[in-house]
């Protein structure tokens, strides 16, 4: 799981629950794979990202270095930001772990870099 | 909004006959398309991918005795110094501004003795070389007679020099010698001369062909139907595109062919994770690294690849503010792929003993829901001019081009119809997300309307093969049969 998935993934389909964002997680293994750079995708996913989310997220695994904290406004023209963005959103994979929801708890396992959101039937 | 169906061909008739009598404008463009696949060849479509604001013409099969030719003339606003067209174009071989046509070549170069020449002057300076190509469709000329054609053609004044290898203009004289290869004519039924445009990507066909694909399912979609459906979806590079029944990825590989970053979800854990049955022939098991991820890989597109979750699209797990620039599905139809959603009929609590490793049960997910499901996560989850490119299963007899799903912020776009059997088929729905400020849009964010038939359609279906099968049986006897079974 990259994290830019991670920036959109939520439990909010547990019973009981409305945000469910962010998800905390719990990693066991964590890949760095390089990915080609595209700063024009980079750039378009920006604005639509929970940048303070993703900040946690890269804090918690530990591959946060220098990525500002905010996001610059002229961040477009900024190659080094956009670099820095991409490896965090595309190239940093959780392969094994869980993910966890912020309120009940409930525990999402990640195998093989897939996550498993599927509920049980006793939670729908 | 362009829905073609039987009704409208009429119309459409008129239209390309008034087109084929009076002089051509010079604002057309013909298409050659690479062969029928869809009833309705999704001719609006290529036009749409040359000008939003496109009318089109099309033909038929029933059509073809009135106006044979493959190629469709789409007055556009298209500007012909355009010389790359858009890299959707998987279904064209190529696309030519047209410059005239006609029934015969006398026809064809009274119209060409017309042009203004102030239209054509650019492309006729001595500065500008080319040459023309002569392609004959349904029959085979000798170069002589190609020469000879050329040669013909001499009023023309191009007073460039003729360049063969890599002009500035290409002109290409086409003639339309009809479909049936046991009686082919002495003259061509059409003939048309247009300035070549661009080729589509016709290899992109071949290139993601499933045969050779590493990974795929019971139900992984035709590379060229997949490659409309992007293109319908008018997947563009650097798109953020979805498919939330994703299965063996067949979708996300032509959506990535396109440029787009590709995630899907998936309720089949196997599937998702590569480990579902083999569906190759002989192969006992799959291969370690066979899955959606690898055959990305395979075409060299890993890098748009973002993700796959298994989820219960029927439980979306994506956040209020995740928008995606598409959303491509193929939903099951429960003939082929079960429908099903998480869930049971009985009220119990899993102990906590046995949650950990728990395989979830599962209920019947009725069509109507599916699509319900999808159109309302797609209002609520597809930004601004986003497309929704889905396949509706439909019993023929109750299909109405009216009784289409609908939803307040998705305006329906298109309808193509692809034939399964006698009885059913399935059409290619694209829809587009409106603007937020537009009517009925926000209040109503899960406002969708599935008709009722959609409901129905399973059920439906395999009493028609009970129905058949029986008729083969008791060929006699008839529909008696079925009365006793129902």
């Amino acid at each position: 799981m990259k994290l830019i998935t991670h920036n959109m993934l939520t439990s909010k389909s547990l019973k009981g629950v409305n945000v469910g964002f962010p998800l905390k997680i719990c990693a066991t293994e964590v890949k760095e794979v390089a990915v080609d750079f595209n700063p024009e995708f980079v750039t378009r996913m920006i604005p639509k990202l929970d940048w303070d989310a993703l900040c946690q997220a890269a804090e918690s695994l530990g591959c946060l270095n220098d990525l500002p904290r905010s996001v610059n406004p002229n961040h477009e023209n900024d190659e080094e930001f956009l670099k820095k963005a991409h490896h965090v959103l595309l190239e940093v994979e959780v392969i094994e772990g869980e993910l966890v929801c912020p309120e009940t708890g409930r525990k999402f396992p990640v195998n093989e870099g897939i996550p498993n959101m599927l509920l049980n039937e006793d939670e729908v | 909004m362009t829905t073609l169906g039987v009704t409208s061909m009429t119309s459409l008739i008129s239209q390309a006959s008034s087109v084929g009598d009076s002089t051509v404008d010079l604002s057309d463009f013909v298409c050659q398309e690479i062969e029928y696949y869809l009833s309705h060849r999704l001719s609006p479509d290529i036009a749409r991918a040359f000008s939003d604001s496109a009318a089109i013409i099309q033909d038929d099969d029933d059509f073809d005795n009135f106006f044979p030719p493959p190629e469709f003339a789409i007055p556009s606003q298209f500007q012909p110094e355009a010389r790359v067209g858009p890299p959707q174009l998987s279904q064209i071989l190529s696309a030519f501004k047209l410059w005239g046509q006609g029934a015969t070549h006398e026809d064809l170069h009274t119209q060409l003795k017309q042009i203004s020449l102030g239209y054509i002057e650019p492309f006729c300076h001595p500065d500008k070389s080319f040459k023309v190509e002569v392609e004959t469709f349904g029959k085979k000329i000798s170069r002589n007679d190609k020469v000879n054609r050329i040669e013909d053609l001499d009023f023309l004044p191009l007073r460039g020099p003729i360049k063969l290898k890599d002009p500035d203009n290409i002109f290409h004289l086409i003639e339309y010698y009809g479909l049936d290869p046991n009686s082919v004519p002495d003259n061509p039924y059409q003939v048309f001369f247009g300035q070549w445009i661009c080729d589509g990507q016709r290899h992109l066909i071949t290139q993601i062909a499933l045969k050779d694909r590493k990974f795929i399912g019971n139900t992984s979609m035709d590379p060229k139907l997949s490659l409309i459906m992007a293109n319908m979806a008018k997947i563009c590079h650097g798109d953020l595109v979805l498919d939330p029944f994703v299965g063996s990825g067949s979708l996300l590989v032509a959506a990535a062919t396109f440029g787009g970053y590709v995630c899907g979800t998936d309720l089949d854990f196997l599937m998702v994770h590569g480990k579902a049955k083999p569906t190759r022939c002989n192969q006992k098991k799959r291969e370690p690294d066979e899955n959606i991820r690898s055959n990305l890989r395979q075409y060299g597109l890993e890098s748009h690849y973002l993700d796959v979750i298994v989820a219960d699209a029927a439980l979306p797990v994506w956040s209020d503010q995740c928008m995606f620039s598409a959303i491509i599905a193929d939903p099951p139809y429960g003939i082929r792929e079960a429908t099903e959603r998480i869930g049971t009929a009985k009220t119990y609590t899993i102990p906590d003993h046995l949650v950990s490793g728990h395989i979830p049960s599962k209920v019947s997910y009725n069509l109507q829901d599916i699509i319900r499901d999808l159109l309302n996560f797609s209002g609520a989850h597809l930004q601004v001019g986003g497309r929704l490119v889905y396949w509706l299963p439909v019993f023929k007899n109750d299909f109405q081009a009216d009784l289409v799903p609908a939803h307040p912020s998705l305006q329906l776009i298109s309808l193509s119809e692809q034939s399964l059997n006698s009885h059913s088929s399935r059409y290619l729905v694209t829809m587009e997300r409106l603007p937020e400020n537009s009517k009925g849009c926000k209040e109503n964010q899960n406002g969708a309307h599935v008709p009722e038939a959609t409901r129905v359609f399973r059920d439906k279906y395999f009493q028609k093969a009970v129905e058949r099968r029986l008729q083969t049986s008791y060929p006699d006897s008839g529909h008696t049969h079925i009365d006793q079974l129902s």
